[in-house]
């Protein structure tokens, strides 16, 4: 059996009148790759947040090797989320400043890092690994939106995190550059052993490279699993959801030119 | 039987109490809005004891805020010096007392004009940025980002500003008043023919070291206040570019009409205790 790494339990979020999250219950396997999926507005991002400390759960816990986070003092959570990476859905660059000082910003700023010539040698060598060399005096705005999230993800690699979660990380791509960036999601997975979470509305592509998934409606997880388990789930909007995405290819007939 | 209404996901409310309600619902938003702006105050200046110092970001920002802003600060005071010098140029000619304009012009300058005036220009131009700045940041996730990487952004952004804000605010208040002065001699003696001497003799002799001084102490009071106020509004922006655009709006009235009431109230205690 898997090891745990994250888990969530019977996590409540409210914002006013909407109780996004009303009990979420989830473990996260370590070294795997793990997919929340659900529709849009049933609390995906909120769950992610609340797991990097961005948003505070209402009631509920949250573990991290063992540890409880939430009850965790401020100064001992600041350094459990060190562990973690976080690549938003915009990438949320610096705009500010360029390709360079965004990388460099966790290694200056979070681990105090001073040497300078050891600081542009791991820049480098992020973007050597994204495959972008040789942009970093180019700024955000610079950068088209598949760009912004490989930088994104190298400055998240920067601090060599055990979690790196992932905000709908294909959302405004095209397909070619979403494949891409689902081929780094398993590279960072293979080759740093790191354990990757990741909400998604792609779910061709969460069935492909996900080791675990599960499935938040309504504010909870209703259903979780390997992803072969998940196929046969008798949930009515997972069914849905899965069948929607494997459906038939679509049929086009051609209709000769009538006569001008 | 009465008319009720049924709140989201609440119970029925009498249509008598829904002014009650609603009024209740206004204060507690209001009293939350206070509250989580004291805990932003008590987090900035816990932060100003904080290590790391940012240096290169106090510089920064001293130059955003400071330098950036000679040109406009120079403009405004000589222009209210000038102004003003002819305005007391002509009621001061009625008694035969034109030698007093320098004084007049050199105690208000030092102990209001300059200091408010220069807060003012400053809320203006960097205040408003100030906030937009830092409201984007809020909206794209920037500043979510800089938590995630167990940055504190509170500590990051809010407190340079602050810092910047409480050192750049005095010595462009001295810029004020030395160019307002300037301004106020041209007009005064070199255009309406005051006597230089009686000018300079009369600005010597009526404005003392205290009158700089407490303009000065006004404006580094000024200068927090506006980095505060300004910061908290943009840290806390919601909503998108039009959530910014209401955010930096607030934030310049608020500190406007804050630092005018903080003014008078500091020239009430100066005036008691200090001249």
């Amino acid at each position: 059996m898997d090891t745990t790494i994250v888990s969530v339990q019977d996590i409540h979020k409210r914002f006013g009148e909407n109780n996004v999250l009303q009990g979420a219950t989830i473990s996260f396997p370590k070294g795997k790759i793990t997919a929340i999926i659900g529709q849009s507005g049933t609390g995906k991002s909120v769950l992610i947040k609340t797991i990097i400390g961005v948003l505070t759960p209402d009631r509920g816990q949250i573990f991290y090797e063992g540890e409880e986070i939430t009850a965790a003092s401020p100064e001992r959570r600041r350094m459990i989320r060190r562990n973690f990476g976080y690549l938003f859905q915009d990438s949320a660059l610096f705009d500010s400043m360029n390709v360079y000082d965004n990388i460099a910003f966790p290694l200056v700023e979070t681990l105090r890092m001073k040497d300078k010539r050891k600081i542009r040698r791991i820049v480098e060598e992020k973007l050597e690994w994204i495959g972008l060399p040789g942009i970093e005096r180019k700024l955000p705005a610079e950068l088209s939106g598949g760009m912004r999230k490989r930088v994104g993800l190298a400055r998240t690699l920067a601090l060599q995190p055990s979690v790196l979660l992932f905000d709908e990380p294909t959302t405004g791509l095209d397909p070619v550059l979403s494949e891409s960036i689902n081929d780094l999601i398993v590279r960072v997975n293979q080759e740093f052993g790191i354990t990757c979470i990741l909400i998604t509305h792609d779910i061709q592509a969460t069935f492909r490279i996900s080791d675990y998934i599960g499935f938040l409606y309504d504010g909870v997880i209703q259903e979780e699993g390997i992803p072969g388990d998940l196929v046969g789930a008798e949930h009515p909007v997972l069914k849905k959801f899965i069948d929607n995405s494997f459906s038939a290819p679509l049929e086009v007939e051609v209709q000769p030119c009538p006569d001008i | 039987m009465q008319e009720s209404r049924e709140t989201t996901g609440g119970p029925k409310t009498p249509l008598v109490l829904v002014p009650i309600e609603n009024l209740g619902r206004r204060v507690v938003r209001n009293l939350e809005e206070l509250g989580r702006f004291y805990v932003f105050l008590g987090h900035t200046l816990r932060g100003l004891f904080r290590s790391p110092v940012r240096w290169r970001l106090y510089a920064e920002q001293m130059e955003r805020i400071g330098v950036h802003s000679v040109a406009i600060i120079a403009l405004s005071s000589a222009a209210i010096g000038m102004i003003f010098a002819l305005q007391m140029t002509m009621v001061m000619s009625m008694f035969q007392a034109e030698a007093m304009v320098g004084a007049a012009v050199g105690l208000t300058l030092a102990r209001e004009l300059a200091p408010v005036v220069t807060t003012l220009m400053l809320i203006a131009k960097n205040g408003s940025s100030m906030t937009a700045e830092l409201g984007t940041m809020r909206v794209t996730e920037q500043i979510d980002a800089m938590e995630t990487m167990s940055v504190d952004p509170i500590h990051y952004l809010v407190v340079p500003r602050l810092v910047a804000s409480v050192i750049v605010f005095p010595i462009l208040t001295g810029l004020a008043n030395l160019v307002g002065i300037l301004g106020a001699y041209l007009v005064a003696v070199e255009m309406l023919g005051v006597d230089p001497g009686g000018f300079v003799e009369q600005l010597y002799t009526l404005v003392n070291p205290v009158d700089v001084i407490s303009g000065l102490i006004k404006a580094a009071v000024m200068g927090f206040m506006m980095s505060v106020i300004c910061a908290y509004y943009g840290f806390y922006s919601a909503g998108g570019s039009k959530g910014v655009g209401e955010s930096a709006t607030r934030a310049v009235v608020t500190s406007s009409v804050g630092i005018l009431i903080a003014d008078y109230i500091m020239a009430d205690l100066m005036l008691q205790f200090l001249y």
